[in-house]
């Protein structure tokens, strides 16, 4: 503000200095008008004048009525000098006269004049004397007119004089105001001019600076689009696909190994395509259960990275990552390669660690159990060496039998162990396909029958077939040692109910005894490793069946269960996943 | 026509006063006081038309109040209008030569005749205008309703002890 303030100091003095002038030369110039119409005394000389002409003619007729003359009419001509002097005794005139100081001088005129009008009546032709006493009033009435014409002609004179004088007074002063309002407009002129040309240079230097500022813009343009072209082709060279977003979420760019990366319809990756449409198409195309994130929702937001399998191309890793703009980036790899490479390695890892821990395990097991049934062998033959001679037949017959069922049982044991140690060590893998577990069922059954002579196994089924998805070979065994057990614990000629069903997504292959049954507080432990309850004791065994079973059904996705009340028999039962309902695609015929 | 001038004029027409335009021109029968002559149609004496006190009494009376140039206040005239008088004799042409007792001799155009309600006066504030002040007749323009009379050039055209008027 104090920078601006002379800006418009000047122009306002200059204003009003020109409205002072002009209203200074406006109230001169309307005296001068005022002055003009003030004409009462200029009438004055006129009306002295036409009252001394008045005078002689009264003179006149006087003497020409004193010559005889008939036609004379001095009385005409007295009313006329009457009308003249009643003039100048009235207002104005008799003012301006009383201002001069000669009112007296007209009182003495009219006092001649009225003694001049009875004198008028006693004029007579032809008599000299009569016109005497006339002219005796009218000649000193003469003179008063004519001192006063004198002194009204030097106060007119004066009067114009002065009046001129004040005219021009008036005049110069116009003039001089109006030599002012010329000075305060030629200023404003001035002011205006300059204020026009520093207009012009501001404008001009803006123009200027336009142009510099145009010229910067273009070359930063320019830069940058040197730069983006640079980033576009490093990023289309590269072997990843990139897409860039802006901060709404839009597709701004992407390289055309993004759409090779990815199986997604070109339109996907069109420009202003919004990110999370993108992430759910890429959601929809990728394998479900192998994908390796938790969401791809959760990445929408912040940073992601999550590896994904598109069924026939392979493992994709895709990277999100916000960037300082506001914006995201979405990188995605191929890492199929990497992947198998991964996996493969994984395996062997696991493939090693299972051997190892198959011989521990089978070290521990062979250590534990094994004892007992070579103490028994050893104690055995150490009493046949001693006491062999003295023994009859039948007695050295009995204890070799025996030997050879502690044998039998070791060589059990051995099987069993190592299938144990098998699977502890992951070495037994599933190879799930569809089959039909109805006549799976009954060639187990069949096959027990014959190999422990016992014939009462019913085999009863709610359907068929009852596709499961299994290993054929580990459910075999699952049922051998189910029906063994089975047989095992039933009285001699006891029936075996086995029953065949369905129950939602799962198949199932139920073994129900009537044997001893199992106490209830050890039913939660049967499936231990090495348990024997203690009401087994006289039954063979080595405590692995069941803890195989369990094993070799789970890792194909099944289960075995088992219920019982003691004395009324035991039930187990097989679970597995039926094919119908897991894998809808699966072959049913495999 | 100021308001004025309406007020004062109106209950003088009311007087039952003779259609002059249409009389024709009786002589008159004492010495005249105003004699009209030039470009007249109707003249009672040879060529001209003489007027004495009664005849012009015979014309629409009118009033006036105005100040002059020569005389202090505001005066009350009566009289005739210039125009009524001028009908009456059937005047036609440019100007009035008006001569005065004082052989007082000056040029009215007939336009202000019809532009002003001039006033040929012959009494003031009451009295009877007499030649021994400004009688019998005075020529008294409007000056206080129009400003433009408020002028040397209109205040010379005040016309007093007038006595011969010549249409030309």
């Amino acid at each position: 503000m104090r920078l601006r303030r002379p800006a418009y100091v000047l122009p306002g003095l200059a204003i009003l200095a020109f409205a002072t002038f002009l209203s200074l030369a406006l109230v001169r110039l309307f005296l001068v008008e005022q002055d003009m119409r003030d004409n009462v005394d200029e009438n004055m000389l006129w009306v002295m004048t036409q009252a001394q002409v008045a005078g002689h003619h009264l003179d006149g007729e006087v003497n020409r009525r004193l010559l005889g003359d008939p036609e004379a009419d001095p009385a005409l001509r007295f009313d006329v000098l009457t009308s003249r002097l009643v003039l100048l005794d009235a207002g104005p005139q008799r003012r301006y006269l009383e201002e001069i100081g000669f009112a007296d001088r007209l009182d003495r005129s009219l006092q001649h004049l009225e003694a001049i009008e009875p004198l008028l009546d006693t004029l007579e032709p032809r008599v000299p004397a009569s016109g005497e006493a006339i002219h005796g009033h009218l000649e000193p009435l003469m003179a008063q007119l004519n001192r006063i014409a004198n002194a009204v002609m030097v106060q007119e004179w004066e009067a114009t004089g002065a009046r001129l004088d004040t005219h021009r007074r008036n005049m110069l002063q116009a003039i001089a105001s109006i030599l002012g309002i010329l000075a305060s407009g030629l200023v404003l002129v001035a002011l205006l001019v300059q204020a026009l040309r520093q207009r012009r240079a501001a404008q001009r230097a803006l123009a200027r600076h336009r142009d510099e500022l145009e010229l910067e813009v273009q070359r930063r343009t320019r830069d940058l689009e040197t730069e983006r072209q640079r980033v576009v082709a490093a990023i289309d060279t590269a072997p990843d696909g990139f897409a860039a977003f802006d901060e709404q979420g839009r597709l701004v760019l992407a390289n055309p190994q993004l759409g090779e990366l990815l199986p997604l319809p070109a339109s996907r990756l069109a420009k202003d395509q919004p990110l999370p449409g993108l992430m759910g198409a890429i959601r929809e195309a990728a394998r479900r259960e192998e994908t390796e994130c938790d969401s791809l929702d959760q990445g929408e937001r912040g940073a992601l990275q999550c590896d994904l399998e598109f069924e026939g191309r392979g493992w994709r890793q895709l990277m999100l990552r916000s960037t300082q703009g506001g914006g995201q980036v979405l990188r995605v790899a191929d890492i199929t390669r990497y992947k198998a490479a991964a996996q493969a390695l994984e395996r062997s890892l696991q493939r090693e660690r299972g051997v190892s821990d198959f011989y521990r395990s089978f070290a521990g097991m062979v250590s534990h159990q094994f004892r007992t049934p070579l103490a028994v062998i050893d104690s055995g033959l150490q009493r046949l060496l001693r006491r062999g001679e003295r023994m009859s037949a039948d007695e050295r017959a009995r204890r070799y039998l025996g030997l050879r069922e502690a044998v039998d049982q070791m060589t059990r044991l051995v099987e069993s162990s190592l299938t144990a140690a098998r699977l502890d060590g992951g070495q037994v893998e599933a190879n799930p396909e569809s089959c039909d577990l109805v006549p799976l069922a009954e060639q187990a059954c069949r096959l027990q029958q014959e190999a422990n002579d016992h014939p009462h196994i019913q085999v009863s089924t709610t359907a068929r077939p009852l596709l499961a998805w299994c290993d054929r070979a580990l459910v075999e065994q699952v049922l051998a040692n189910l029906l063994s057990n089975a047989i095992k614990y039933s009285p001699r000629g006891g029936t075996i109910r086995v029953t065949l069903g369905r129950e939602e997504e799962r198949l199932y292959c139920r073994v129900q005894d009537h044997g001893i049954g199992i106490a209830p507080d050890d039913l939660p432990r049967v499936f231990e490793r090495f348990f024997r309850s203690r009401h087994a004791a006289g039954t063979p065994g080595v405590g692995l069946g069941l803890n195989i079973s369990r094993h070799l059904a789970r890792i194909q996705g099944g289960e075995v269960t088992a219920e019982s009340e003691k004395g009324l028999g035991a039930t187990f039962t097989l679970w597995l996943p039926a094919t119908q309902g897991r894998h809808d695609h699966a072959d049913p015929d495999r | 026509m100021p308001r004025r001038c309406l007020f004062w004029l109106t209950p003088l027409l009311l007087i039952p006063a003779s259609p002059v335009v249409a009389d024709p021109l009786p002589a008159p029968e004492e010495p005249p006081l105003l004699q009209v002559t030039g470009n007249i149609t109707r003249t009672n004496q040879d060529d001209a038309a003489h007027f004495d006190r009664e005849l012009l009494e015979r014309l629409p009376r009118h009033e006036l109040q105005t100040s002059t140039s020569v005389t202090d206040g505001v005066n009350h005239f009566e009289g005739f209008l210039m125009r009524d008088l001028l009908d009456w004799v059937g005047a036609e042409g440019e100007t009035a030569a008006a001569l005065a007792l004082n052989d007082y001799l000056i040029e009215i155009p007939l336009a202000d005749f019809h532009d002003y309600d001039v006033l040929v006066a012959d009494t003031m504030d009451g009295e009877t205008l007499t030649p021994r002040d400004k009688g019998p007749l005075w020529i008294v323009y409007p000056r206080d309703d129009h400003s433009e009379l408020q002028d040397i050039r209109y205040d010379y055209r005040w016309v007093w002890q007038l006595h011969h008027l010549e249409i030309q």
